[in-house]
């Protein structure tokens, strides 16, 4: 078994909603709700699901963005949650996030430079003199050049800003990386030119990914590991292949047959799904997803479905798994 | 006769650094009850030539065209009083974001109802039932109370459902879908893209429907033009084009996509396309995509190809169509 790098431990995450004069809080949005994982080192965990399933939320959470409303989050068995100053300045520097717009995450006011090499002076990891050699060398390991040191953002294209963004992650060396939707606003031919950058970084310097996305062909093909989420709970965890070969939680099902295959050959049959995803402000009491599975039972209306192991490494919070 | 036939259609817009040209030369023929798919990445120009049909372009533009026929009659050179009369009735289109191209200021009842009144000459009240009806068909449930509410009391996937609608309500001979899944999660894209089918074969309305993603025009489309650089590099059946792509770019982007069941023997490595898309304003010479494709030969930074015509249909705008495979590759 690998070393568990991060485990994320029974957390939620409410968002009160506040009304009236006083600002009372009249409710929450659950956007997670008991949420356990874990990142070994080394390993890709791809997290996948629908806008508004909380994934974001929890990838936030993992790089202490967002602070978790219960629950623990352990980086390398520490807790982070509670983290504070300067201890909390230390594991700012193992892990990073890279954002899906790569419009709106750099500042347009800085160069390349200045955002790549922000980090580096901040936690003093290369005497100021050098910080423009090793901001040159991390542009160009992200296939991009010394000379673009001076750039702004705008002078860049999408692909290119990913790359900014990656080098920026890169520039305080992490072990550890949140790719939030790094590659959903690039285009089909720079999307894979940013997937193939992510994996061959991965091997070269050991780094551990969560990465979040809602393509679940992409997903698969950088995962070690995949987790579907539904509206702020987990629906299924399983290794790659297994996830995808032979899924057991009917969203798993409903969401892979949605996928349209860039082949005229396999024809598109999504299951039915009716209604719409409920608002995680009032989610159904049992199951998340009773109101719109066709395996529904009447337990799942009342019980939420334990986190079992069908069969090693693949889970499944499901009532009619296993039930015959 | 054709429904639509566009030849030679080339779209330049006025900017502060001079003219620059967006589509050079398309042409695009659509048949009664086909879906052609229009595909290509950011900038190809394949919304402007969507846009140019019912003459939705920037004021900047400038649309020049051997012909842009509709049901036999010539767009170009139709008035604006008439081109009002088509827009909304016998063509109408879908935008990707329905919540900006909704009013929201009005409810979706009176804008759903709007083109019935304008266009049919029916009152407020037959035509509400015309919406509720059409509201129902595209799966909008309690479709009542849905005429009186707002565009923001909507969840996504009914905005683009009630978009689908407005653009149906006058049961239009031809819809302009752009882009219109994109902003959607994948299980209502599957939803929205069999509800556009099925009406299509419920009322033989043509669809030409704009996309970059491969797998909703493998999925949904008669016949396809991909894009690149203004021009339609290849043209042909969804099976020609998706079974055996004859340009090197065509090529190239189902390289690089993904793919949820991959197919036996597929490389480890997705490859991609290397380099960026060029700007319009600085267009290489010879092949525009020349400088990025792994088949490129001398002459092909030398002379714009024309169209090589293989069977059935299928075109493709490369000087070495139907012999790719006799080129040495570079990695």
């Amino acid at each position: 078994m690998s070393e568990p790098l991060l485990q994320v431990d029974n957390v939620r995450k409410w968002f009160p909603i506040k009304a009236g004069l006083l600002q009372l809080t009249v409710g929450n949005v659950r956007a997670v709700d008991d949420v356990s994982l874990t990142v070994n080192k080394g390993e890709t965990v791809g997290l996948v699901g629908e806008s508004g399933c909380g994934k974001s939320t929890l990838g936030r959470m993992a790089v202490k963005l967002l602070d978790p409303t219960a629950g623990r989050i352990l980086y390398r068995g520490q807790d982070i949650s509670r983290l504070g100053g300067s201890g909390l300045r230390a594991y700012r520097r193992r892990m990073q996030i890279i954002f899906q717009d790569p419009y709106s995450s750099l500042n347009p006011r800085m160069t390349a430079g200045a955002v790549i090499g922000e980090g580096l002076r901040i936690h003093s990891l290369v005497p100021r003199s050098e910080v423009k050699d090793r901001v040159g060398e991390l542009l160009t390991r992200v296939g991009l050049g010394p000379a673009d040191f001076a750039r702004y953002s705008h002078e860049f294209s999408g692909g290119q800003r990913q790359r900014i963004g990656i080098a920026r992650a890169l520039a305080v060396e992490p072990e550890f990386i949140v790719c939030d939707e790094p590659v959903s606003a690039l285009d089909v031919s720079i999307q894979a030119q940013i997937v193939e950058l992510l994996r061959d970084l991965q091997q070269e310097l050991g780094l551990s990914y969560l990465f979040i996305a809602h393509d679940l062909a992409v997903v698969r093909h950088i995962s070690n590991r995949v987790i579907v989420m539904y509206l702020g709970r987990l629906c299924e965890q399983a290794p790659r292949d297994v996830i995808y070969d032979s899924p057991a939680h009917p969203y798993t099902k409903a969401l892979l047959s949605a996928v349209p295959e860039p082949d005229p050959q396999i024809p598109l049959q999504p299951m039915p799904l009716p209604g719409e995803v409920p608002s995680a402000a009032s989610p159904p009491p049992g199951c998340r997803f009773e109101p719109r599975c066709g395996q529904a039972m009447p337990i799942c209306k009342e019980s939420q479905p334990q986190w079992r192991e069908i069969e090693p490494g693949h889970f499944v919070a499901c009532h009619a798994v296993g039930a015959g | 006769m054709p429904l639509l036939q566009i030849r030679n259609l080339t779209i330049d817009f006025r900017t502060l650094e001079g003219t620059l040209r967006a589509v050079y030369g398309v042409d695009l023929t659509v048949n009664e009850g086909e879906v052609v798919g229009l595909v290509g990445e950011s900038g190809c120009g394949k919304s402007q030539t969507c846009l140019s049909i019912p003459r939705l372009i920037h004021p900047s533009g400038i649309i020049s065209a051997d012909e842009i026929a509709f049901e036999g009659r010539e767009l170009t050179k139709l008035g604006e009083r008439a081109m009002r009369s088509l827009r909304g009735n016998k063509i109408t289109m879908i935008f990707q974001e329905p919540m900006t191209s909704l009013n929201p200021c009005l409810t979706v009842g009176e804008q759903l109802a709007e083109p019935l009144v304008l266009h049919r000459g029916m009152d407020w009240h037959a035509a509400e039932d015309r919406v509720v009806e059409t509201l129902s068909r595209v799966g909008i449930s309690d479709a009542r109370q849905r005429y009186r509410e707002y565009p923001h009391q909507l969840s996504g996937g009914m905005r683009q459902r009630a978009m689908i609608a407005m653009a149906l309500v006058c049961e239009p001979r031809l819809l302009l879908a752009d882009e219109p899944t994109t902003a959607l999660d994948v299980t209502v894209q599957a939803q929205i893209l069999r509800l556009m089918l099925r009406l299509r074969d419920e009322t033989g309305t043509a669809i030409v429907l704009v996309t970059h993603n491969l797998g909703v025009v493998a999925q949904s489309c008669d016949r396809v033009s991909v894009m690149y650089a203004g021009r339609i590099v290849e043209s042909g059946t969804t099976a020609h084009v998706f079974g055996s792509p004859e340009h090197p770019y065509t090529r190239g982007l189902m390289r690089s996509v993904p793919r949820l069941k991959p197919p036996a023997g597929a490389p480890v490595r997705l490859e991609s396309i290397p380099g960026s898309v060029p700007s319009i304003a600085a267009m290489p010479g010879g092949c525009p995509f020349h400088p990025r494709c792994r088949y490129a030969q001398e002459l092909c930074a030398q002379a714009l190809p024309s169209p090589v015509e293989l069977e059935g249909g299928h075109s493709s705008l490369c000087h070495f169509a139907g012999k790719l495979d006799s080129l040495g590759v570079t990695a």
